[in-house]
């Protein structure tokens, strides 16, 4: 009795200690709703995002192509790369993006690094180190879960180095056409790897994005110029200039992708004058999605346009004359004359051609055919590619591909190692130049 | 009887679970200027492509991976499955082009954010709609 007395006493005190706990509760509250905005703020001001791909390819074909060969290899496509993003206030940003690759010891380089200012109104200016927008790919290329590739068609994404990065300006503009986005770009600058120097690089693009399908315009000239010595050399024996050659790269490409089907085609062309490689290539790239699965096909060329500048033909009249005095020499020779007295022949027989001179067109011959094949093996390409994949979203941030590509060159080396190509034509073993590899590529790629 | 209790606790649960999953609306919080939008204006705030709803500055934030109400909402209003939503998002972040919205949880915590925040915009379960919210969307 007196218990329940207590009992009935006791309520309107827990009344009002619950009324004044659910004040604090409710205080509580709002202070952790203040803290997780200013985490959030916080998150917004600066922000990390990575990306990895790790996979392994081998080709049934013991010389390399596009650097795999019949050995299996870890490297050659894999990469982890690190964006840090700061957000100084809604205008400012700098951003920043270290990427290791495999097929680079997996060193460390800071492939972007630029000070980014909204203008307001779509207007978007970048200045520092950025990437080369080149193709429909290139500002992606590196991010290998936003393709459907394990590795990207690289007929026509080896034309200009795809990952060269360059130094410069970037203006970009974007406005809405109705539901729909346009986006036209303006970059400025220079961009080094270790084969060319390009200076001036002047490029436009124009990328028009709708809901299921996008098509993009990229233009770009620069002043080309010759970094690696052995290409100088090689260009040397045509008399060749190698120093502010005007180059031109166009690409063309056009994205269907409502949802289930996906689509993708991009047409490039690259030119530029005297005996560097002017190259034509097209990708295509038909794929279906089946929930997780997404199975591809993609048919890739690349045909080079001025193979004729490369013959040996059009070489300096110097060296076609070493070439001549060399091939007399090798004819007595292979009748049975020894090479001292071959070389005296024909010295006494050619009008103003002294004995030295022979000798060095012996030593020398050699060098200039090398020379020759080397730019040859370089830069004339005649391929195609059928590649067959398979991407399984396994969770949402990773992909697994797996992708069969079969490739055939026809008379031209293409992405064969052109080492050992151009050494096989100097040696007058050409024939046994490969035909065809068929590459196996199995990735995984994740962002996260 | 005790089949027809069966029959009914299995109705009243159906009924329950078809209420809570009637599907995703877009809200704000119930004192915020953004007023009534259109799907595709919802879509393309939350997929980064537009900043504003009729002026206001709409800023999206997202329910965890995994929640109903995502599902939901990227199923039905966006029609993206979670991969292609990574995958685009992969494409803008870095390209430094855009950050995908902050995730903050589930429901009840996107009408905690929205209904502190006037300029936020996030999604919840229609039958967790109250009074600190107020619905600009609705399939």
């Amino acid at each position: 009795m007196a218990i329940k007395h207590l009992t009935y006493a006791c309520i309107p005190l827990i009344a009002a200690s619950m009324s004044s706990q659910a004040a604090t509760v409710d205080q509580l509250n709002r202070q952790v709703q203040k803290l997780s905005q200013r985490i959030a703020a916080q998150d917004q001001r600066f922000r990390v995002n990575g990306f990895a791909t790790f996979g392994m390819s081998i080709s049934d074909e013991a010389m390399p192509y596009n650097d795999v060969n019949d050995e299996v290899n870890f490297n050659r496509f894999s990469k982890a790369g690190v964006q840090m993003t700061f957000n100084m206030d809604s205008q400012n940003s700098v951003v920043m993006q270290l990427v290791s690759r495999g097929d680079n010891n997996w060193e460390t380089n800071a492939e972007w690094a630029y000070f980014k200012h909204e203008f307001g109104s779509g207007l978007t200016g970048k200045i520092g180190r950025i990437r080369l927008p080149a193709y429909q790919l290139s500002e992606f290329l590196d991010v290998g879960y936003s393709t459907p590739y394990a590795q990207v068609p690289a007929e026509t994404y080896d034309s200009l180095n795809p990952f060269a990065n360059m130094e410069g300006v970037d203006l970009s503009y974007s406005m809405d056409v109705g539901d729909n986005t346009a986006t036209f770009q303006a970059v400025y600058g220079r961009a080094k790897d270790d084969e060319f120097d390009l200076t001036d690089i002047l490029g436009l693009s124009g990328v028009f994005q709708a809901d299921t399908w996008s098509a993009r315009l990229g233009y770009a000239v620069a002043s080309v110029n010759v970094a690696s010595e052995t290409l100088q050399g090689a260009i040397g024996l045509y008399g060749g200039s190698t120093e502010g050659i005007d180059g031109a790269f166009t690409s063309l490409g056009f994205t269907y992708d409502p949802g289930d089907l996906y689509f993708t085609t991009e047409y490039t062309q690259l030119e530029a004058d005297g005996e560097i490689v002017d190259a034509d290539a097209l990708y295509a790239t038909i794929g279906y999605r089946f929930g997780r699965l997404m199975p591809t096909l993609t048919y890739a060329m690349a045909e080079s346009q001025d193979d004729d500048e490369r013959d040996i033909s059009q070489i300096t009249a110097a060296n076609t004359g070493a070439i001549a005095l060399a091939t007399g020499v090798a004819n007595q020779v292979a009748g049975g004359t020894d090479q001292a007295t071959a070389i005296s022949n024909v010295a006494a027989v050619t009008a103003g051609v002294e004995i030295a001179d022979v000798t060095a067109a012996v030593a020398g011959a050699p060098l200039i055919v090398g020379g020759v094949s080397a730019l040859q093996a370089a830069s004339n390409r005649n391929t195609t590619r059928i590649g067959l994949g398979l991407r399984y979203d396994m969770s949402p941030g990773v992909a697994v591909k797996v992708q069969y590509d079969l490739i055939e060159v026809d008379d031209a080396s293409g992405l064969f190692d052109d080492t050992a190509w151009a050494t096989n034509d100097a040696t007058g073993a050409g024939s046994s130049n490969p035909d065809k590899t068929n590459i196996l590529t199995i990735s995984i790629d994740t962002v996260f | 009887m005790k089949l027809s209790n069966k029959i009914l606790t299995a109705l009243a649960l159906t009924a329950s679970v078809s209420f809570v999953h009637a599907g995703a609306v877009a809200v704000v919080g119930a004192s915020s200027p953004i007023g009534a939008a259109s799907g595709s204006d919802v879509v393309k705030v939350f997929l980064g492509k537009k900043k504003d709803l009729g002026g206001v500055t709409a800023i999206p934030v997202d329910q965890d991976e995994g929640t109903p109400g995502r599902g939901a909402f990227y199923s039905t209003i966006v029609k993206k499955s979670e991969a292609q939503l990574k995958s685009y998002w992969s494409r803008l972040i870095f390209t430094g082009k855009g950050q995908a919205p902050q995730v903050v949880g589930g429901d009840a915590d996107v009408k905690g954010m929205v209904s502190t925040n006037p300029n936020l915009i996030g999604y919840i379960d229609e039958g967790a709609v109250d009074g600190t919210v107020k619905v600009v969307f609705k399939p």
